[in-house]
């Protein structure tokens, strides 16, 4: 579990040989000090080298452009969501559940706006767009009190990054047809 | 220098090992390398990082050599110093020697 997390961090490029290169040292560790002290040293590695491999990989550009895309595109979809709430407003005479469903399309349709546009910035910044959806709604939940639905908050959790994710899709699709 | 740019004192040590382990210098060579010479705990990322930094400076460059079951199958990755490497490293030598030119310090009073 603690490689595979670490092997998540690795570049593409470098992955397979640096975590061979942890298995062979291991092994000659193993058979100096045993298998303990061997699991124990493996543990160290890893945790040593996150830092420099972290760094490494801001260095490189791909990890914080991604990031800020993402960010970016979320303060817009946050704007554009809220101000599309503020024009459906009138529907609340028809009921807090009409409202909230014609938010949520509403919503789904901003986000897979936003997913498409940070992916026209970054390739991954639709998944990073849709975790932080997904993470923000999470952290939300329960939070908005009596004004919404726990099914509508639920719903949020899903159609953001889902949204995310297709307009993220539908960016790809496109460039790949462009070329 | 290719890029103008100067070398950092792990840089320097990371060349080092490279020249000294020739044919035999990858990942777990130079880290260990490092370590037994140094007595420093350097770690397996900290090696990485700084070989991908030298290469995108152009004074390394590597290969990928067939997968061997004691890494469970996994290609090693071999480095080999380039001359703009050499040159880059005899600077930041030739550097700290001729600062250290005609400095008396007593050492065994740190």
């Amino acid at each position: 579990m603690m490689t595979w997390i670490f092997g998540l961090l690795l570049p593409k490029r470098d992955k397979e040989m640096l975590l061979g290169d942890l298995v062979e040292e291991r092994r000659l560790v193993e058979s100096a000090m045993g298998a303990r002290e061997a699991e124990r040293w493996r543990r160290a590695q890893i945790f040593k080298s996150v830092p420099p491999i972290l760094w490494a990989n801001i260095r490189r550009g791909g990890w914080l452009k991604t990031l800020g895309a993402a960010f970016a595109g979320y303060i817009v979809v946050a704007f554009l969501v809220i101000e599309s709430d503020i024009l459906l407003s009138p529907l609340l005479s028809a009921g807090r559940n009409v409202f909230c469903l014609v938010s949520l399309a509403a919503g789904f349709v901003v986000m897979m706006l936003g997913g498409y546009l940070v992916a026209l910035i970054r390739r991954g910044a639709p998944t990073a767009l849709g975790a932080i959806a997904g993470l923000l709604g999470i952290l939300s939940l329960n939070t908005t009190g009596d004004r919404a639905p726990l099914w509508y908050q639920i719903a949020l959790i899903i159609v953001g990054p889902v949204a995310a994710l297709a307009g993220g899709r539908v960016c790809g699709r496109n460039k790949r047809g462009e070329a | 220098m290719p890029k103008g740019d100067s070398l950092g004192e792990f840089e320097q040590i990371v060349l080092i090992a490279l020249l000294r382990l020739k044919e035999d210098a990858y990942g777990m060579a130079v880290r260990r390398d490092i370590q037994e010479r140094t007595g420093r705990g350097v770690s397996i990322g900290a090696v990485y990082a700084t070989l991908e930094r030298l290469e995108t400076k152009g004074y390394v460059t590597s290969l990928i050599g067939d997968a061997t079951p004691e890494r469970g199958g996994r290609a090693k990755r071999f480095f080999r110093i380039e001359s703009d490497g050499k040159r880059a490293l005899k600077d930041s030598q030739e550097a700290v020697r001729k600062m250290m030119a005609g400095l008396k310090v007593d050492w065994r009073s740190i």
